[in-house]
């Protein structure tokens, strides 16, 4: 066997730590290419991650992340780098060097990155805020763990800001792993502002614990490209999950999300509500899949996709994947693709409300039931930009 | 107290209106007056809430032939936001239901349509809780979505309070007593007096002589599959509330 050592090596680092980029390295190097015709990659190709071994230290430099958070002093942001040599800190353990080919470049290369750890039972009111300002061109490799520690309770707001010049062959390859423990909350609310044509490829993992709980919110606004792969474990006995994901796609923009609600123990609960906007040439591929396990019985999950088209150059595709491998299970999914609904659009205007105010108002309000969870300060702004993206010039053909 | 010197708010020539193909409306004529009630009845099916969705100018509900007349404007291609700033409304029979939408979003963008500019967040508060103590409703009403989830009185108090908030001058109120027990449709009756003046001109449907009892109709009018069949003053409605409409029907045949 081949096992090439990666060519960034960091002395100081742990043996751990050491051993597993070796390993990523050599699975992104030897691995073969993802298999298009799994769902996973239907939609997008994977030769447009794939940057030749040699080329990236000279792409790596030219892209640049910096992390900072907005937090009471008992929360402190650390470099995840720094912390792994100081304390032991599972990196890789959600999504180790086996994951993925280009999530084993994450984990071969990163420096750098976030770390935080939210102490047992701290319980805030006030959301936190983490804010990732990428710059640059080439490739940036953003790597994150939040640790959730028991019975701690909060909300984090991860904003993502910035734009990566679209030149040559670079990404933002972007990992995020959170561990929430036993009787935690997490809401994490994700807003992703990059601007332009940035393109990206994220992997999220969450494991959470018994009689824990996470509310994920996602809005992603934007005419880059990007995707996601998105999931969670829900590794102990009443642990919860809620996805909402709210798409506003436009321009040439491709979203490609796919989640995966992993439910390996009995009493577990999912729930995924993502609501996709289109406009112009823009693409959404969904594809979201529910396991349950053998021994996961009473378990619920629901899932749902709704598609809402403001132009006829758009398209959308939605592939919902069952694997259920015991009984006693709800589980539920539902897909929906369609303009404007003619008889709201109707109802608006007979009150005097011209057709684009009208339809904006339609859009966000498609859109309320997912930024509807987003913490007052971040959501307002949403909205606004939701309402200036619509150009409502571009719609599709109707008869009001 | 028609005045044939005066124009009137409302006329509609010879309107003929098909739905998905079929011809619902068959050549209507009407005129309403400034101050003007009027009362449209008539059996289930017979083209009452056709008649409205033509007038406000609802796309499925196409007009072959004849026009429709507001304050002077001819109205009949124009887009419906056009018609209600014209001063045309229509409370409707079953108002469809915008998920998403809080009450008070929703209220907030019409009144920014009939101003032409942003109502400032206070004045429009102020006016908001006004018109909703008005009506009896309960404040958190505003947050709600529109519609959605509502019970039949809760919507029929909606289209109410936006026709009041709105003032036009021609309003059609499509079966706004159905679905309201007693004490609601005095309120609602109380609403709808409230805004009628000399300037203003009503077109009441229902199937009931009871709102008629509050509201007090000068005139009406029978429609029987898609044709006026019957005009009258207010003893008419009696007599449809005691006879039904067979013989009317008899009468036409
Ligand atoms: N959207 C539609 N699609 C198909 N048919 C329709 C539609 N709207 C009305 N119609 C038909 O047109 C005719 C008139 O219906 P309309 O609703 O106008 O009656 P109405 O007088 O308001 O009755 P009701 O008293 O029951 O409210 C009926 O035959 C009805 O089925
Ligand atoms: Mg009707």
């Amino acid at each position: 066997m081949n096992v090439s050592i990666s060519p960034f090596e960091v002395a100081q680092e742990p043996e751990g730590l050491k051993n597993l980029r070796s390993k990523a390295w050599n699975v992104y190097t030897q691995a073969q290419f993802p298999d298009r015709a799994s769902t996973l990659w239907r939609f997008s190709n994977p030769e447009a991650f794939w940057v030749i071994p040699e080329n990236i230290s000279s792409i790596l430099e030219k892209g640049k992340i910096a992390y900072r958070l907005e937090a009471p002093n008992e929360l402190r942001l650390s470099d995840l780098q720094e912390a792994v040599s100081n304390e032991s800190v599972p990196v890789g353990a959600l999504v180790g060097p086996e994951f993925g080919k280009f999530e084993a470049l994450n984990l071969a290369l990163w420096k750098k990155g976030a770390y935080l750890r939210v102490p047992e039972g701290v319980r805030l009111d006030q959301p936190v805020v983490l804010r990732k300002h990428i710059s640059g061109e080439g490739l940036i490799l953003d790597r994150s763990l939040i640790h959730v520690s028991k019975g701690a309770s909060l909300t984090i707001v991860e904003v993502l800001e910035g734009e990566l010049a679209g030149n040559g062959n670079g990404y933002l390859n972007a990992v995020e792993e959170v561990l929430i423990e036993e009787g935690a909350a997490l809401t994490l609310v994700g807003i992703d502002l990059t601007q332009g044509k940035t393109r990206a490829f994220v992997t999220v993992r969450h494991s959470i614990g018994s009689n824990a709980e996470l509310k994920w919110v996602l809005a992603r606004f934007g005419e880059g490209s990007s995707k996601a792969n998105l999931g969670a474990r829900l590794a102990g006995r009443g642990a919860k999950s809620g996805i909402y994901g709210a798409v506003f796609g436009f321009g040439q923009g491709k979203s490609d999300i796919h989640t995966f609600h992993d439910h390996a123990v009995k009493r577990t609960f999912s729930n995924i509500d993502l609501r996709v906007v289109l406009q112009d040439q823009a693409h959404s591929a969904y594809t979201g899949l529910i396991r349950i396990d053998t021994d996961a019985g009473c378990s619920e999950a629901f899932q749902e996709n709704r598609n809402l088209l403001l132009s006829g150059g758009v398209r959308a595709e939605s592939i919902p994947e069952l694997e259920i491998l015991t009984d006693e299970v709800q589980c539920k999914h539902g897909v929906t693709v369609g303009p404007v609904e003619e008889e709201p659009l109707f109802y608006l205007m007979s009150r005097g409300v011209p057709r684009e105010d009208a339809v904006r108002l339609l859009v966000v309000g498609f859109l309320e039931p997912v930024l509807g969870h987003i913490p007052g300060d971040f959501r307002k702004p949403l909205d606004g930009l939701v309402a200036n993206l619509i150009n409502p010039a571009s719609e599709i053909e109707s008869p009001l | 107290m028609e005045n044939k010197n005066i124009s009137p708010l409302l006329e509609v020539r010879d309107l003929h209106v098909e739905v998905e193909g079929k011809e619902v409306i068959k050549g209507i004529d009407l005129a309403l007056y400034g101050g003007a009630k009027l009362a449209l009845m008539g059996p289930n099916g017979s083209g009452k809430s056709s008649l409205s969705m033509a007038l406000m100018g609802h796309p499925g509900y196409k007009v072959k032939s004849g026009s429709i007349i507001l304050d002077g404007n001819d109205i009949t291609g124009l887009s419906p936001d056009k018609r209600a700033k014209v001063g045309l409304f229509l409370a409707m029979q079953n108002p469809v239901s915008v998920p998403g939408v809080s009450v008070a979003n929703f209220l907030r963008a019409i009144m920014k349509a009939k101003r032409g500019e942003e109502v400032p967040i206070r004045e429009f508060r102020e006016m908001l809780v006004k018109a909703m103590g008005l009506l009896e409703m309960e404040r958190s009403f505003a947050n709600r979505y529109v519609n959605d989830g509502f019970s039949g009185g809760e919507k029929k108090k909606l289209e109410l309070l936006q026709m009041v908030l709105l003032n036009p001058k021609v309003a059609v109120v499509d079966e706004i007593d159905s679905g309201l027990d007693v004490d609601a449709l005095k309120i609602v009756a109380d609403g709808v007096n409230r805004i009628t003046g000399e300037n203003n001109a009503f077109l009441l449907i229902t199937h009931y002589r009871r709102i008629l009892d509050y509201i007090r109709p000068d005139g009406v009018v029978v429609l029987m599959e898609g044709r006026i069949v019957a005009s009258g003053g207010p003893e008419l409605i009696n007599q449809i509330d005691r006879q039904g409409y067979d013989w009317l029907s008899a009468k036409t045949a």
